[in-house]
């Protein structure tokens, strides 16, 4: 099951999480249980797409790049994003 | 005289005693916290309303009725006198996953019998009770709740050591009836644990609400393991429970637990690994199980064995573990089909209702075909609201704002003429100018504030992606391109994620081209002024053009200068929801205070320089210092068909996108009257095309400067921008004048 997952990452494409429950037929909280083994275990990574995150450990209150910006922080697009991390692409090129 | 919660007054403090009522309700108040000995003290108290009780660190309003069946004692009174038994003849850990109602069973089983303390050297709390059933005394642990027993948490490890330590008779594995498939992995890690495991199959009541039946003699047959079902917020199953832990341990029932299995490959490894460490076992592991933990890559066991074994044993052992690394995918992987097999066994869904809301609209609003085209009607929408409501609000704001700058130049009237023309022409002008769009903007934030809250454009989003993998844009680029359309600069920071450093530097030169809502803000403004009620549909292809050019010059540089970072994503996509009126509220208030704050700021300041070289030597424009430099620009200007204070202004829009407008306003005073005179339609179809292409903003460029940390790429990305801005805009104007 797990690889089943890792073999999704590894196919070109996204999934949603839901499209990809119905696809294995699990609930839902199964996959993000999944995911968040792998991700334990080193072989997938959640993705931070945040202006926060970008400004690194400078934070967006000092951060250079924020300075001359209009829009303020938060603007993050909603959901959370999961990809394969180097360890899991060579699992999965290993099989 | 019995004494009861509601006797006390605001400030008492007493121990429960006594509960009055049905055994159903009992259970209720006993499931709210409510045991015997528990203390208890009234915080509130009123002539009407409900009292408030603080107990067990919280605090629980009761109607009068309620509060007068819980009697209590005060604390010098004399002790109800509890019989304890002398002996406990069994021990039973409570195990399961948070929120599945365990400290509920755990409360109804032991009621006044419990003690609150800590695990050994741990902050965690340790809950211990006894109960009776029949002739026999039992001692129950309240183990942490824990997803699994991975040793990823400090909980996971106290309950795990606890089962594998000091041996309980039985665990109660409680689960959530609702939640069967997620609560069953840790019920598949307990069943390698020595002690028997007995299934308490809590909320029952829930999973019947939502339509889940779950039929216990099967998931029983299925697992080998007794199953009892529950609904412990309603106190019903109790009883059931506290007879089937009898069964289980008086009268010895065998059971032969249905595991998990390993998948053939893995059994000699397994085995091997096994037999190379069993000498060194601490006692109290059984040695399969730390075999299989080994080879799952456990962050305690691992370390421990080190330690215990020689180093040239453990080398090979390490070694072994190290090739076998991806094993625990089959062996976690092999816990969740087998969840998956006694799932399917066991529970009997409506298939309707499980496909929720969320879900059904999703096969729409996310499909390749449909999804788009809702995506791009949608946001043709946000841009036909835009105009249709906001324009007007705007060309009232400009008319009173042209009438305000006559005031102001008859007031200074006595004074320098330079005076006049610099607060009516310079600040009025360009500042005033600029924030007569606000309303535009807040009906355009308010859209998109809206499709945000419902959590479309997540959906967008996804979409977006669909689209840039068939243009051979994928991979990490991703994220960072969907914060260009935010705000560029963090954008192109954003692209720190990525490892890759070609896909770093090529995103970092794709991110400009998707319109930031400066970008955006400006073409908006411009756009109602030349195309009046088309003004949507020329926005809309605005950004569908860059999107396309993105798109293009991606799999031109994948194809040509770039690797192929080849990278997939699993998204998850928020529930619908109705949008909070607060939230969007914030989000318009935060952007216009943005944009203001930049008006009062870069952009005042560029206005009142783009006023002071309009205006001196002479107090005319076209003899001025700007009019000399703009003369001299005419011949490249007049390519696009455009006046050299149009060409000026889009240069200005080098420190922000917004200052376009201000220098327009301050070279021609009231844009919506005059821009359309000295402009054609082709010519302005081509400046906005220029805007939506023209290099970025100076805090993007220092920002791609920085993260590609290569001047040489930093200049190809403004070469390639003005490259595609000149051309494109003189092609739209050149074509158009043929037309």
């Amino acid at each position: 099951m797990l690889r089943r997952i890792l073999a999704f990452l590894a196919s070109s494409g996204t999934r949603t999480l839901g499209g990809l429950a119905l696809e294995l037929e699990v609930d839902r909280g199964v996959i993000e249980d999944m995911l968040t083994q792998l991700c334990t275990l080193g072989y997938v990574e959640e993705l931070t797409a945040s202006v926060s995150a970008s400004c690194g450990d400078e934070g967006p209150s000092t951060c250079a790049g924020c300075a001359g910006c209009a829009l303020g922080c938060g603007q993050t697009p909603q959901g959370r994003v999961w990809s394969l991390t180097a360890k899991g692409r060579a699992a999965f090129v290993e099989r | 005289m019995e004494l009861s919660v509601a006797d006390l007054k605001p400030g008492d403090s007493a121990k429960v005693r006594k509960l009055k009522g049905g055994r159903g309700y009992v259970a209720r108040l006993a499931a709210l916290g409510f045991t015997l000995g528990v203390p208890l003290k009234v915080m509130r108290k009123n002539a009407h309303g409900p009292l408030l009780v603080s107990l067990r660190g919280t605090q629980i309003a009761l109607g009068f009725g309620e509060a007068a069946g819980i009697l209590v004692s005060r604390f010098d009174d004399a002790e109800p006198v509890v019989s304890e038994p002398t002996s406990i003849a069994f021990t039973i850990a409570l195990a399961g996953q948070p929120n599945v109602g365990k400290s509920t069973v755990f409360n109804l089983l032991t009621g006044m019998s419990q003690h609150v303390g800590n695990w050994t050297g741990k902050t965690v709390d340790q809950k211990t009770g006894t109960f009776r059933y029949n002739k026999s005394h039992y001692g129950v642990v309240d183990l942490p709740g824990t997803y699994s027993l991975s040793a990823n948490s400090e909980e996971e490890l106290i309950a795990r050591e606890y089962i594998l330590t000091e041996h309980p008779d039985l665990v109660v594995a409680v689960v959530n009836a609702a939640a069967l498939e997620r609560n069953l992995y840790l019920v598949a890690e307990l069943l390698i644990l020595p002690s028997p495991v007995l299934i308490a199959l809590n909320m029952m009541d829930v999973a019947e609400k939502e339509g889940i039946t779950v039929e216990p003699e099967v998931l029983e047959q299925a697992i080998g393991i007794p199953v009892v079902q529950m609904s412990a917020s309603r106190g019903q199953g109790i009883e059931e429970l506290k007879a089937a832990i009898e069964t289980m341990l008086l009268k010895k029932v065998e059971y032969r637990s249905n595991l998990p299995a390993i998948l053939p490959a893995h059994q000699p490894v397994l085995d091997l690994v096994q037999e190379m460490i069993a000498a060194y076992v601490p006692e109290k592991y059984p040695s399969d199980w730390v075999a299989l933990k080994l080879l799952e890559g456990d962050h305690m066991l691992s370390p421990l064995m080190k330690g215990k074994m020689p180093e040239e044993e453990w080398k090979a052992v390490d070694a072994i573990l190290y090739k076998h690394e991806d094993a625990v995918l089959d062996i976690a992987g092999a816990r969740y089909h087998w969840i998956g097999r006694m799932v399917r066994a066991a529970v009997v869904e409506p298939p309707v209702s499980r496909i929720g809301f969320t879900t059904r609209i999703d096969r729409f609003l996310t499909h390749p075909i449909v999804g788009t085209t809702a995506l791009v009607a949608l946001m043709g929408g946000v841009f036909w609201l835009t105009f249709s409501v906001g324009a007007p609000f705007q060309k009232a704001l400009s008319s009173l704002l042209g009438d305000f700058g006559n005031i102001l130049r008859s007031w200074i009237m006595g004074g320098p003429r330079w005076l006049g023309e610099f607060f009516a022409g310079g600040v009025l002008g360009g500042l005033g100018m600029v924030l007569t769009f606000l309303p535009i903007l807040a009906i355009f934030y308010l859209a998109l504030g809206f499709l945000e809250d419902t959590g479309y454009m997540a959906r967008a989003a996804y979409l977006t992606d669909r689209f840039m993998h068939m243009m051979g844009l994928h991979g990490k680029s991703f994220m960072p391109i969907i914060l260009g359309f935010g705000c560029n600069v963090p954008a192109v920071l954003g692209t720190r994620i990525i490892e890759s450093n070609k896909a770093r530097v090529q995103t970092a030169l794709l991110v400009p081209f998707v319109p930031c809502t400066a970008r955006l803000a400006v073409v908006s403004i411009l756009a109602p002024i030349f195309f009046g009620p088309a003004a949507f549909w020329v926005t809309w292809g605005l950004v569908g053009a860059n999107l396309v050019i993105l798109a293009l010059l991606g799999l031109v540089l994948h194809r040509f200068a770039f690797e192929d970072e080849h990278v997939a994503f699993i998204m998850e996509l928020p529930l619908y929801h109705l949008p909070n009126m607060k939230t969007i509220g914030i989000y318009v208030w935060q952007n216009l205070l943005g944009f203001i704050r930049k008006a009062g700021s870069i952009i005042l300041v560029a206005s009142l320089v783009v006023w002071v070289f309009s205006y001196f030597p002479t107090g005319a424009i076209a003899t001025s210092y700007l009019g000399v430099f703009g003369h001299w620009l005419e011949p490249v200007s007049r390519l696009l068909g455009l006046p050299w204070q149009v060409f000026i202004a889009i240069f200005t829009s080098f420190a922000a996108k917004e200052n376009t407008i201000a220098t327009l306003a301050v070279l021609y005073g009231n844009i919506n009257a005059v821009l359309p005179t000295v402009i054609s339609s082709s010519a302005a179809l081509g400046l906005l095309a220029f805007q939506m292409l023209f290099v970025p903003c100076v805090g993007t460029i220092a920002a791609i400067k920085q993260e590609t940390n290569s001047i040489k790429w930093t200049a190809f990305s403004l070469a390639i921008m003005l490259a595609l801005s000149f051309g494109v805009a003189i092609a739209i104007y050149q074509v158009g004048r043929l037309l």
